[in-house]
């Protein structure tokens, strides 16, 4: 069997449990939502709900007179289309709330991972194999990036290199410079996690019988680890990376609100809050097709990293 | 000019450090300078708010604070001045037929929407008759309750009312019923969220909107309408002004005090000591001219034991709230009296000191109605069932530490008259649901610049009891006399009627603390201001910045 077939077969299945992935997590979420105290009328009208007529028309024009699987049905036609629904609360098309919202995020997050993998790959070459000493002043450092809360960071950045140094803009996102602060709050824990499996995992390999022809053919300490001990550190880093999608979700809805940002996060938490479904259920099949899209690239990055992985495939 | 300021800050302070910090924020920075109090046009200045905007359509904006946003680019046919009284703005005169049933409006000829359309009679008809259609679901349908049919033809609009409406002018000046391009005004809720089609008439037009993050407003050019009364006519001073919307109170201010935003709303009332200390901040505390914060209780029999009058009383006077109220807010919000804030016209002086901290009383009452006995936590029993009072405050009107001033008086009452308050944040959809079913106990809050007599139909007639039997009759006849009548005497003693009712009689509502918006602006901005039809941050056309 040729490898293309290999790959293609494993996409297919990849894809096949993408699907499921992703129904389960709209159906979850639509019968979630509607166990939610408060009717749907009264989250669309509010102080309105009693007034005459008003609840019998939020309810025909958005199908709630309909029996239960008929709207679950109709629910799963239109996110085919694409259609996400109409906002209960922001009187407007959940596409154009969220589509709006969508940039500003991964932009965020974008920088923030790539950021962190730097700082986490710089720490790690440049501390392996180190003494005991660095080694438990740079351990307490990635618990400390790990464990802060991210509001805390923020604000104290906010405080010290905006309100006081007034190096960059405390809130807003115009440009680079605003992007800054938001950035480092949201790499920072991820940097201390990557940071302490890449020194772990370079400690491992260093004990590698391989390690010593490397050094024996006369590289240097430096350049064997930032070298040629990367492919095998960056497998499990990537995992790893691939895991923290979670925490960068939960740090984008802090960060976004400590220094004014449009996005994602802003917009999941006044969903939730406001029990406005359609925008809920978006930005949950938003982030489970990023955490489907990121695990399938990391594996696929792994079987072209790790020729390796490739022959167990066939076994 | 500079020197002069530099010795004067050298010799009044004694700390060099506030001398360098003098010198470093430029020649213009003092308000006081002679200079400085002449107004200059251009620049452009960026608010940080607490919120963002619920919506940006007149109709459809619930949220009080968010008409001082609204308000850059929407106009009202008159203009509320801040005693109280009504002049000139869209319509340039008016009069009311002797009955008090027709009001007869002239409008300006020369008003223009930004996006070039006229301003005339049908334009205003359209915004009206399309707000005051129920159909439409606008809160703000009640407001023209009275209205019977509206006429426009060219510059002349003529409101026929069923029965004299004494809050008519009052709501025409506010921002609820202010005029917007009526080409779009069938969009409805659509315009909420601005774009291109959303246009006003105001000193100001929207030109970029980011949500979650920040309005953009320019100046209208154009403008050449603004109310007689106002220091200056023409376009507004400022080019551009900014709106970011920063949740966090300790941001708002941080960012104020860095220079990077010129003027903050939403002043958390501890961060004003240390925002005042700076002379380079004034703090302006609004006028309290608008219903006060305090507990909306339930007297329905649905809400028993507390449907017993002697039992809400015996609440009410459980605690000390001059001393709660010091302790919480350091002198810098004002105990309320009354359900009318104290700057109104309406608020009854007579309730001063006529209610609260009546501690011995409120046991004997307590004790003569049965709940005699206590349970193990020191809770007041009666029948085995423990005195409790259900306090539920939607999560996301909580601000400025009004939890922290329900649970002192929640630690009082249990203290002095052994009252339990059981306090809860649930969501406002799970509230509100409560609420409209008549499942409710104890609502805090306060329902901001609102005229007064139809905010009691409003509510007390209405929105609270709309699925109970029981209903606070008396204040809702009290409230439609005050309402129906053109004689000021007989108005006044409606609603001077009314507060005695819901406060001191009744104990229907007990009032906590005046309700005041606040403006805290670095020293450059010169011009902030109220606007007294809604008693929020008014519109930025008087405002500019010292070079």
């Amino acid at each position: 069997m040729t490898s293309g077939l290999q790959l293609l077969r494993g996409v297919a299945r990849r894809l096949a449990g993408a699907v499921l992935l992703l129904w389960a997590a709209a159906t979850l979420t639509f019968v979630g939502l509607r166990a939610l105290p408060g009717s749907v009328e009264s989250v669309v009208l509010g102080v309105h709900l009693n007034d005459p007529g008003l609840a019998e028309q939020v309810r025909s024009s958005l199908g709630l007179d309909r029996p239960f699987l008929v709207q679950y049905g109709d629910y799963l036609l239109g996110l085919l289309r694409g259609d996400f629904g109409r906002s209960y609360v922001l009187n407007a098309d959940v596409t154009d709330v969220v589509g709006a919202q969508l940039l500003p995020t991964l932009g965020l997050a974008a920088a923030s991972v790539v950021l962190a993998g730097a700082l986490a790959w710089l720490i790690a070459v440049l501390s392996a194999g180190a003494g005991p000493g660095t080694e438990r002043v740079l351990h307490v450092l990635e618990l400390l990036a790990i464990c802060l809360p991210t509001f805390w960071v923020g604000s104290l950045l906010q405080l010290g290199l905006s309100f006081h140094l007034q190096w960059f803009p405390s809130v807003g996102a115009d440009g680079f410079s605003s992007l800054v602060l938001p950035m480092i709050t949201l790499a920072l824990p991820i940097a201390g996690l990557l940071s302490q499996y890449m020194r772990e995992e370079i400690a491992l390999t260093l004990r590698q019988p391989w390690v010593l022809t490397v050094r024996s053919r006369g590289a240097s300490g430096f350049r064997l680890r930032s070298v040629h001990l990367m492919p095998h550190v960056a497998i499990s880093t990537l995992t790893v990376a691939g895991n923290t999608l979670g925490l960068l979700i939960g740090g984008a809805v802090i960060v976004e609100s400590v220094f004014g940002r449009p996005g994602l996060g802003r917009v999941a938490l006044d969903a939730v809050t406001d029990s406005d479904a359609p925008v809920t259920v978006a930005v949950v099949l938003i982030i489970t097709t990023a955490y489907v899209l990121i695990t399938t690239a990391i594996d696929l990055a792994a079987l072209i990293i790790d020729p390796r992985l490739r022959q167990e495939a066939h076994g | 000019m500079r020197t002069i300021r530099r010795l004067t800050v050298a010799t009044t302070s004694l700390l060099t450090v506030a001398a360098l910090a003098a010198c470093s924020s430029g020649s213009g920075s003092g308000a006081q300078d002679a200079a400085s109090t002449t107004p200059v046009s251009g620049g452009s200045a960026t608010w940080a708010v607490a919120a963002e905007p619920s919506c940006f359509a007149p109709a459809f904006d619930d949220v009080l604070a968010d008409r001082a946003i609204t308000r850059n680019f929407v106009d009202s046919l008159v203009y509320q001045e801040q005693d109280g009284t009504f002049s000139p703005w869209l319509a340039s005169q008016w009069q009311t037929s002797d009955d008090g049933a027709t009001y007869t409006f002239s409008l300006r000829n020369d008003v223009k929407f930004s996006n070039g359309a006229v301003l005339d009679a049908a334009a205003v008809k359209a915004n009206l008759d399309y707000t005051r259609d129920s159909a439409h679901g606008s809160s703000y349908a009640g407001l023209l309750g009275s209205v019977k049919s509206i006429k426009a033809d060219g510059s002349t609009l003529t409101i026929t009312l069923s029965q004299a409406d004494s809050s008519l002018l009052s709501s025409l000046s506010s921002v609820a019923l202010g005029i917007i391009d009526p080409a779009s005004i069938k969009d409805g809720k659509d315009l909420c969220t601005p774009g291109k089609k959303l246009a006003g008439s105001g000193p100001f037009v929207l030109d970029s909107y980011t949500r979650g993050s920040q309005v953009v407003f320019k100046q209208n050019t154009d403008y050449a309408w603004a109310p007689q009364s106002l220091s200056h006519d023409g376009p507004a001073y400022l080019d551009e002004v900014t709106y970011k919307f920063i949740a966090e109170d300790s941001t708002r201010t941080g960012a104020l005090q860095s220079g990077q935003v010129q003027a903050i709303s939403g002043v958390p009332a501890l961060s004003v000591a240390g925002l005042t200390r700076s002379d380079d901040i004034t703090y302006t505390d609004g006028p309290a001219s608008s219903s006060t914060f305090g507990l909306t209780v339930n007297g329905s029999s649905e809400n028993a034991p507390w449907d017993n009058v002697e039992l809400r009383k015996a609440f009410r006077d459980s605690f000390d709230l001059d001393t709660i109220v010091k302790a919480i807010y350091k002198g810098q919000k004002t105990r309320a009296w009354s359900w009318v804030g104290k700057d109104s016209a309406e608020f009854d002086t007579t309730l001063k000191g006529s209610w609260g901290n009546h501690v011995d009383a409120a046991n004997t009452a307590l004790d003569a109605a049965g709940w005699s006995t206590r349970d193990s936590e020191g809770f007041r029993t009666k029948d085995g069932q423990r005195l409790s009072l259900k306090v539920t405050y939607d999560a996301d009107s909580v601000r400025d530490q009004r939890d922290t001033l329900i649970e002192a008086i929640q630690d009082a009452a249990k203290q002095n008259t052994g009252i339990e308050v059981d306090f809860t944040t649930p969501t406002w959809a799970a509230l509100s649901a409560d609420i409209a079913a008549g499942n409710w106990s104890v609502y805090p809050g306060s329902y901001g610049k609102v005229d007064y007599a139809n905010s009691v139909i409003g509510t007390w007639a209405g929105y609270f009891y709309g699925a109970s039997q029981w209903k606070p009759t008396e204040a809702v006849d009290l409230a439609q006399d005050a309402v129906t009548t053109t004689d000021a005497d007989q108005y006044a003693k409606a609603l001077d009627g009314i507060q005695q009712y819901l406060v001191n009689d009744q104990a229907l509502f007990i009032p906590l603390v005046e309700s005041t918006f606040q403006i805290a602006a670095g020293s450059a901005l010169h011009g902030t201001g109220f606007d007294y039809s809604s008693g929020v941050p008014d519109s930025n056309y008087n405002v500019w910045l010292s070079k």
